[in-house]
C-alpha cells in the first residue's frame, strides 16, 4: 500500500522492451510432461541465478539441504548472484538497500527473493524490471491457479497498479495472532471470573488496582501495559470502534465495501474518552506511551502487570519461563470481552500475505521453468519441503503428517531458527506456511487459547492493501502523512488528559477534512474497486 | 588541592563545586561501559526486562561462550584489524605527501588544488554512484577496496597541511642548503617535527577505521570479510527474532541484548589498551622542541 521512492527508478524505463521480448520468448518454450510425483521441471539440469535478501539469510545458499532436495526432485538448481548481501534487508524498516544496489549494477538476476519486495517490483514491474506473472501462472502452474482461485482476495490483494501480478509472496498460515491475556491467578485470588463485558473488565482491571492480588502490601500493580502503546488504543474496539484494519498499525479498514479510516469514527471517540478515564485512575500503565518492548518482561517478572493484549505464541511462553520464579504465576488468554453494543471482537490477526517473496527478472530466459518452479513449492511435495525440511532429516512421516524429529524437538534450540538453518521457512521465498509446523512446537498455553478463539470466531476480515495509480499515490503522499501525524498528536494528548475529546471532536473532525482525509480515502477507494472489484 | 589551605574562603567553595562538578561528568561517561559490561555478565532474561543497572543480574557467562565459540566472530575480529592498521597505514602514505604538497608554495596552482580538496568535504556523488565506481574498478568484496577507497579523507588532509603550514620556512631552506629533495626536507625535517599532528591523524583514522560499518556492509559481499561492526548486525538480526515469536529465546541463558553487550565489550578492549600510549602526545604542545633546535 506504502509504496516508497526508490532511487534509480529512472534507469527502468528502457527495460520495457527487453522484458517484451522476454515475455514472447515464455510462449515458445517447450513443457516437459508433468505428473503429480514427478516434480521434474527439465531433463537437463537447468541453472538459474537468484538474488535473495532477508535479514536471517543474507544470500541463497546453494547447499542448504532443502536446495539440494528441490535440485533433486525438479533438476532446476538455484545459484546464488545475491549483491548486497550484507545489506540484510530488513522486514520492519522497509528498506531494501540491496535490491537498489542490485539495481544499480545494471543486471536483475532469474530470480530476485527478498523480505518486502513488493513495493520493490510494484514500481519496478510495471516499468519493466520484472515479468508479470498471470499469463505464467495461467497456463503452467497449475498448483499456484488453483491457490489463487481458492483465494480471490488474495489474488486481487497481490496486484499491482496495472492488474498485473509481480511476485509470488510468503503467504503466512495461522489466523491468530494477538490476544487478551489476564493474570488468571490474580483472577481466582480475589474470587473474580474472567470479564465477560467491558463493564465488568473494568470491575476487574480496578480490583487489580485496589486489592493487592501480588500481595506485597504495597498499592504498585499496573492493571493494564503494552509492549507496543497502540494496543492501548486498540481497547477501543470495546466500545465498538476501530484502530486498524490490518496488522499494520494505524491502518485504513473496509466497511462493506467502504474505505474508512478507524481514527474518524464515533466508537473511537467513544473508546478514547474511556481510555482516557482508565488512565486518569491508574487503570493503565502510567508509562504505556514510554516503556516499550521490555514491558511485558519486566512487568511479568517482577509480579506487577495484570493484563495485556499481545501475541499469542511468546505471551504464552512465559507460563513456563516465569514458573517458580513468580509464584503462583498464570497468564492466560482471555475471550474479548463483549463490547457495549455486545460484540465481541479480536481485531488483529494474523496478515494472510505478507509483502516479502520472489519474482522473476526481465533477463529470465527461462520465465515458464520458473513459474513451475515457483509451481512447485506450492505441490504437496514442495510445500511439505518448505514448511517441514527434507524427510528423514527434519522430520518424519507418522500417520501421513509430517513430524519433527526427537532430535529437532529436544535440543533446545527453537525450531523455526533450525529451519532457516537448513533451507526451510524461508520468507523470501514465494510458499505457503503450514500452521502444523508451528503447532508442534507451540506451548500448550497459546494452543489452548487458540482454541479458546477458535470457539467464540472473534476474528474480522482484514484490509489486504491497495496498489495506487501515479495520480492515487500523489494524493496519497501529499496528504496523508501529515493527517496521521495530526490524529496520532491528538490521539495522545486525548489519553494522557491534555485535551477532552468529546469537546475537541468536531474541531477534530473539521480539521482532518481541511487537511484532506475526504480526498485521500476517495484516492484509496478508487484503487480499492480496481483492484477487488468494489 | 594538595594543601586547601591555600585557596580563599570562595577558592574553597570553587573547587569543591568543580570538584562535584568533575566527578559526575566522569561517572556521565564511565556508566555506558559499566552498564554495557553489566548487560554482557546477566541473564537474558534480566537485560531483556530491563532490571540492569549498574552490576550483573543472574551472573552468566553464557554472553561470552556464544560469542567467542563462533569461528565468524574471530574472523571478523581478524579482519577488523586488518582493516585497521592495513587501512591506517594507507591513510598516512597518502595524506603525508599530499598534505606537504598542498602546504607548499611552490606548488603550481596551489589554491586551486586546495579548493578541490576542500570541495570534497561539502560534496560527494552518493551512495549508489559511489558503489558503481567501486565496481567498475573490479574494488568489491576485497580488502584492498575497503582499505584504498576510504584511504583519504580531505579533513585529515587540510588538518596536517596547517600544521606544516605553521612549520617556519627557515627550516626548509636550512635542509635545503645541506641539499636535501623534496622527499628528504619532507622525511627528515616535516615529519619528525609533525610527530604530534601525525599522531592526531593516526588516532583519527584509526577510530574511523574500527567502527567503519556502512561502506564494508555496503560493499562487501562475502561474510568472511566483514568487520566487527557488520558481524554484530548480522548477529542483532539472526538473535532478535519476530515479535510474534520472542519466546523461542525466552528460556535460552543469553538473548540479543547480552550478546550484543558481550560483543561491544569485546570490541572495546583493544582500543582501551591503545589509547594510554597516544594519549601523551595530545598533552605535548605544538612544534615541541622545534624552535629550540
Amino acid at each position: 500500500m506504502k509504496n516508497y521512492r526508490n532511487t534509480g527508478g529512472n534507469t527502468m524505463r528502457y527495460l520495457t522492451l527487453t522484458a517484451a521480448i522476454a515475455a514472447t520468448l515464455a510462449v515458445s518454450a517447450t513443457s516437459p510432461a508433468f505428473a503429480e510425483t514427478d516434480h521434474k521441471i527439465v531433463d537437463k539440469p537447468l541453472e538459474l541465478k537468484i538474488q535473495m535478501n532477508h535479514k536471517r539469510y543474507p544470500r541463497y545458499i546453494e547447499d542448504w539441504p532443502v536446495e539440494i532436495q528441490a535440485r533433486k526432485m525438479t533438476n532446476i538448481h538455484l545459484k546464488d548472484a545475491t549483491i548486497g548481501a550484507n545489506a540484510r534487508t530488513d522486514e520492519n524498516s522497509g528498506k531494501t538497500e540491496a535490491l537498489n544496489l542490485m539495481l544499480a549494477s545494471g543486471s536483475i538476476p532469474d530470480i530476485v527473493g527478498s523480505s518486502r519486495i513488493k513495493d520493490f517490483v510494484n514500481q519496478y514491474g510495471p516499468e519493466g524490471a520484472f515479468i508479470p506473472l498471470n499469463d505464467l501462472i495461467e497456463e503452467h502452474a497449475p498448483n499456484l491457479k488453483a491457490f489463487f482461485e481458492k483465494k480471490p482476495n488474495v489474488a486481487s490483494a497481490l496486484k499491482a497498479a496495472d492488474g498485473n501480478m509481480y511476485y509470488i509472496p510468503y503467504l503466512p498460515d495461522g489466523k491468530y495472532g494477538r490476544a487478551y491475556f489476564m493474570r488468571t491467578d490474580w483472577l481466582k485470588k480475589l474470587d473474580l471470573k474472567a470479564p465477560e463485558t467491558v463493564a465488568e473488565l473494568e470491575t476487574v482491571l480496578k480490583a487489580f488496582r485496589d486489592k493487592d492480588p501480588n500481595g506485597n502490601g504495597k498499592k504498585d500493580e499496573i492493571p493494564f501495559f503494552a509492549r507496543q502503546w497502540p494496543e492501548l488504543i486498540r481497547l477501543v474496539t470495546l466500545w465498538d470502534g476501530r484502530s486498524s484494519g490490518s496488522d499494520t498499525y494505524h491502518d485504513f479498514y473496509v466497511d462493506e465495501g467502504k474505505l474508512k479510516h478507524p481514527y474518524a469514527g464515533e466508537g473511537y471517540r467513544d473508546g478514547i474518552s474511556n481510555l482516557a478515564r482508565w488512565y486518569k485512575e491508574g487503570l493503565v500503565d502510567a508509562e504505556v506511551f514510554t516503556r516499550g518492548s521490555s514491558s511485558r518482561d519486566y512487568l511479568l517478572s517482577e509480579n506487577l502487570g495484570g493484563m495485556t493484549h499481545d501475541w499469542f505464541a511468546s505471551t504464552s511462553g512465559y507460563n513456563t519461563s516465569l514458573e517458580g520464579k513468580v509464584k503462583g504465576f498464570e497468564f492466560k488468554a482471555i475471550a474479548p470481552p463483549a463490547s457495549v453494543s455486545g460484540k465481541r471482537v479480536e481485531e488483529h490477526r494474523r496478515i494472510p500475505i505478507k509483502p516479502d517473496g520472489w519474482a522473476i527478472g526481465h533477463t529470465n530466459k527461462h520465465p515458464v521453468e520458473t513459474i513451475k518452479y515457483f509451481d512447485f513449492w506450492f505441490s504437496e511435495e514442495g510445500r511439505r519441503l518448505a514448511n517441514f525440511g527434507v524427510e528423514g532429516q527434519q522430520y518424519t512421516m507418522v500417520d501421513g503428517e509430517p513430524k519433527f524429529t526427537e532430535e529437532m524437538l529436544t535440543n533446545g534450540k527453537p525450531i523455526n531458527n533450525q529451519l532457516y538453518t537448513v533451507g526451510a521457512q524461508l520468507q523470501a521465498r514465494g510458499y505457503f506456511q503450514d500452521y502444523n509446523y508451528e503447532k508442534q512446537w507451540s506451548n500448550k498455553f497459546a494452543l489452548e487459547g487458540i482454541a479458546l478463539y477458535d470457539e467464540g470466531d472473534y476474528l474480522i476480515d482484514q484490509f489486504l492493501g491497495v496498489a495506487f495509480n501515479k495520480d492515487e499515490q500523489k494524493v496519497y503522499d501529499k496528504h496523508w502523512p501529515s493527517i496521521r501525524d495530526y490524529m496520532l498528536e491528538r490521539q495522545q494528548a486525548w489519553v494522557l488528559g491534555t485535551g477532552d475529546v468529546m469537546a475537541d471532536w468536531d474541531d477534530y473532525m473539521k480539521q482532518l477534512n481541511k487537511m484532506g482525509l475526504e480526498k485521500v480515502l476517495a484516492a484509496m477507494q478508487s484503487a480499492y474497486t480496481r483492484q477487488y472489484g468494489g | 588541592m594538595t594543601n586547601m589551605n591555600l585557596y580563599s574562603r570562595g577558592d574553597k567553595i570553587f573547587v569543591r563545586v568543580n570538584m562535584v562538578l568533575l566527578a559526575i561528568f566522569t561517572l556521565s561517561t564511565l556508566y555506558p561501559f559499566i552498564y554495557i559490561a553489566a548487560v554482557s555478565f546477566s541473564s537474558g532474561f534480566a537485560a531483556r526486562a530491563g532490571v540492569v543497572v549498574a552490576t550483573p543480574v543472574d551472573t552468566t557467562l553464557a554472553a561470552y561462550k556464544f560469542v567467542l565459540s563462533s569461528p565468524e566472530f574471530w574472523q571478523s575480529y581478524l579482519n577488523t584489524f586488518i582493516y585497521t592498521i592495513g587501512g591506517t597505514l594507507m591513510s598516512l602514505a597518502l595524506i603525508i605527501p599530499a598534505a606537504y604538497a598542498l602546504s607548499r608554495k611552490q606548488l603550481v596552482g596551489r589554491r586551486f588544488w586546495n579548493l578541490m580538496v576542500a570541495f570534497t568535504m561539502w560534496f560527494n556523488a552518493g551512495m549508489i554512484p559511489f558503489w558503481l565506481n567501486m565496481k567498475d574498478l573490479g574494488l568489491l568484496d576485497s580488502y584492498f577496496g575497503i582499505i584504498i577507497g576510504f584511504a583519504l579523507n580531505a579533513f585529515n588532509i587540510i588538518l596536517l597541511r596547517n600544521f606544516f603550514e605553521s612549520i617556519p620556512e627557515s627550516f626548509e631552506e636550512a635542509a635545503r642548503l645541506d641539499g636535501a629533495n623534496e622527499f628528504q626536507v619532507l622525511w627528515k625535517v616535516f615529519v619528525p617535527l609533525s610527530k604530534p599532528a601525525i599522531v592526531t591523524i593516526t588516532l583519527f583514522c584509526v577510530v574511523a577505521r574500527w567502527n567503519g560499518f556502512f561502506w564494508a556492509m555496503v560493499l562487501l559481499n562475502d561474510e568472511g570479510k566483514v568487520p566487527l561492526q557488520v558481524y554484530l548486525r548480522k548477529i542483532i538480526a539472526e538473535l532478535s527474532d519476530d515479535q510474534e515469536f520472542s519466546a523461542t529465546l525466552l528460556n535460552a541463558p543469553y538473548s540479543v541484548e547480552t550478546v550484543t553487550a558481550a560483543i561491544i565489550v569485546c570490541s572495546i578492549i583493544p582500543v582501551l589498551l591503545f589509547y594510554p600510549f597516544i594519549q601523551k602526545y595530545f598533552n605535548k604542545g605544538i612544534l615541541l622542541g622545534g624552535v629550540k633546535g
